[in-house]
């Protein structure tokens, strides 16, 4: 809900000026409907996107070339001084991800909902400005404590761009991130020499975190089943007798897991067996070509 | 008998816990082979047992003998101690590590230092031995516990360790995790490897081991074979086991307890 009335009052800004005035409604309302009926459904976050990866039909690609080009991408998009070739990017790498990597375009979707909430609240207040008074060229200005709330041409063009580059980065983000498990990325990492240190912490963090986030869900289900939520005053003393529970629990298992590292002869350094899958052409052409287009594109816009 | 593995009048005691958790002084040997079940109720000392013949604990007094030569405190003989003895923790969880089966695997080989080919052919050939080849891209997170269980051992397995230790294999399995669990003990007593298993379950102790090992609060109390040990009702009583359910019916029917249920057919019965 909250998503569809912010892209609602954003097409409205965006288009003030540009088309007249029952038409940017049309337009808004139409936006919002839009939004509304994608909906979004509840999901687990960072985590259904590493389980997701896992099934990708992408997974067994070279991970060193898809975060690679995907890095890449990012940085074109960055640089793309028009909002087209960033928003063409966007659309083509969802397809890539949705048609050849076989994510489901609902999960895709719903998964979009949390960037794209934070992406229309940033660009929202970039092109909304206070001023004491109305600037002439302001498109909308609405009084409030004694100033105006503006909407200048110059604050449009602007928030186009930075909406345009930004969903573009998301694209990048959203179709490494939907192909590649954090281990395969950790990889490419070590591979090009970040401190042993950090992708050891990172790789035992992302082991770590599901278990703990399973542990934490067995203890609020617990808690729940036992009325444990039962009021607003008895959630707030089960939700700090959960995570209390969680840290001394924590503690514990850290000694265990430790224990079971050393009986292993672990010496100080975690290390695998690691393959690196072969670089195919069908991948190289994924990357290759949305890459080319956008330095063409680049090199033409400049 | 090729002797393996050696405590001398071995004890522990942990920093914090009371008498509790701790073990006195016991001896045992462990040769190469055997099917060792270790009996007892929680806290009789199980683990902590397990956890000094891995080497990842030290003992406090006596001595741990490795193909007969003393286990010090020096790291490099803990780390032999480590690779000749594997231990497979109750819970997978607290094991798995990577983000792979096959990487999860290779964790153990990897940090023994061993050429990449080598490493491969072991991971490979745990895989194998754990019916594991179809999970090798597979995230360890997102199995279930028969499977993080199996994972676990192979883990350990690709060591290549003479002695391994599994504490509580068959907590949490369904009954054909736990059938597929017995068809993998099998294959490893096959390939030579001396198994210690702790357990509750003294139907699977009754039919599985050729030597049981009973602990109560921090003692070994007895190292015999199956058949003495179920014998000793008062030790049975004593420990808080419980007979198995073989040498319940056989006692009702007045005859000695056979190795497994088909063994009754042996026995011959007296029409009316």
């Amino acid at each position: 809900m909250i998503t569809a009335l912010l892209a609602a009052v954003l097409t409205g800004s965006l288009l003030a000026g540009h088309l007249p005035g029952y038409g940017v409604l049309v337009l808004s309302l139409f936006v919002a409907v839009g939004f509304r009926l994608m909906g979004h459904h509840h999901h687990d976050g960072v985590l259904s996107i590493d389980g997701l990866a896992h099934h990708s039909r992408l997974y067994q690609e070279n991970a060193f070339l898809k975060t690679g080009g995907s890095v890449a991408l990012l940085l074109c998009c960055l640089c793309s001084p028009s909002p087209w070739p960033p928003v063409c990017l966007f659309f083509f790498l969802a397809a890539a991800t949705v048609l050849l990597g076989g994510i489901r375009l609902k999960d895709y979707v719903s998964l979009m909902g949390v960037p794209v909430v934070f992406l229309f609240l940033s660009v929202l207040t970039l092109l909304w400005d206070f001023a004491g008074s109305a600037p002439k060229d302001a498109i909308l200005s609405v009084p409030l404590f004694g100033g105006f709330l503006i909407v200048e041409p110059a604050s449009q063009v602007l928030a186009v761009q930075v909406l345009a580059r930004a969903l573009g980065a998301v694209g990048c983000l959203f179709f490494l991130s939907l192909s590649t498990p954090l281990p395969d990325i950790l990889l490419v990492l070590r591979r090009i020499k970040v401190p042993v240190v950090v992708i050891d912490v990172a790789l035992l963090m992302y082991r770590y975190i599901f278990l703990l986030l399973r542990t934490a869900r067995e203890r609020k289900q617990a808690a729940a089943s036992r009325f444990g939520y039962g009021s607003w005053r008895k959630s707030l003393r089960t939700t700090g007798l959960v995570y209390a529970g969680l840290l001394a629990h924590s503690f514990r298992r850290v000694s265990a897991c430790f224990d079971a590292m050393e009986s292993r002869c672990y010496t100080g350094s975690v290390t695998f067996l690691t393959e690196t899958r072969p670089i195919t052409k069908k991948l190289i052409a994924l990357i290759g070509v949305p890459l080319g287009g956008m330095l063409i594109c680049l090199v033409l816009l400049w | 008998m090729n002797e393996i593995l050696c405590f001398n009048e071995v004890s522990y005691r942990y920093d914090a816990g009371g008498e509790h958790d701790a073990l006195h002084p016991f001896s045992v040997r462990l040769n190469k082979g055997e099917k060792i079940a270790v009996l007892g109720h929680n806290g009789a000392g199980k683990s902590t047992f397990f956890l000094l013949a891995n080497g990842v604990l030290r003992p406090q007094t006596g001595e741990i003998r490795l193909f007969g030569e003393p286990v010090g405190g020096k790291e490099k003989q803990r780390q032999k101690l480590r690779q000749r003895v594997g231990l497979v923790f109750q819970d997978p969880d607290v094991q798995l590590l990577a983000g792979t089966v096959e990487e999860e695997i290779s964790f153990g080989p990897m940090n023994l230092g061993l050429p990449r080919e080598e490493v491969q052919s072991r991971v490979q050939h745990a895989m194998e031995s754990l019916d594991l080849l179809s999970y090798r891209t597979r995230g360890p997170q997102y199995l279930s516990g028969g499977e993080k269980r199996r994972v676990a051992i192979a883990g350990v397995l690709a060591m290549e360790p003479n002695v391994m230790l599994l504490d509580e294999p068959s907590s949490n399995l369904d009954p054909a995790g736990q059938a597929l669990l017995n068809q993998i003990l099998e294959r490893l007593h096959e390939k030579g490897i001396t198994l210690l298993i702790a357990t509750h379950d003294v139907d699977f102790a009754w039919q599985w081991a050729d030597r049981v090992l009973v602990f109560r609060e921090g003692r070994l109390e007895k190292d015999a074979a199956p058949a003495e040990v179920f014998a000793d009702e008062a030790l049975i009583k004593r420990c808080g086991l419980e007979s198995p359910m073989l040498w319940k019916v056989a006692r009702a029917l007045h005859v000695p307890a056979p190795r497994s249920p088909e063994g009754f057919a042996a026995y011959k019965v007296e029409g009316r």
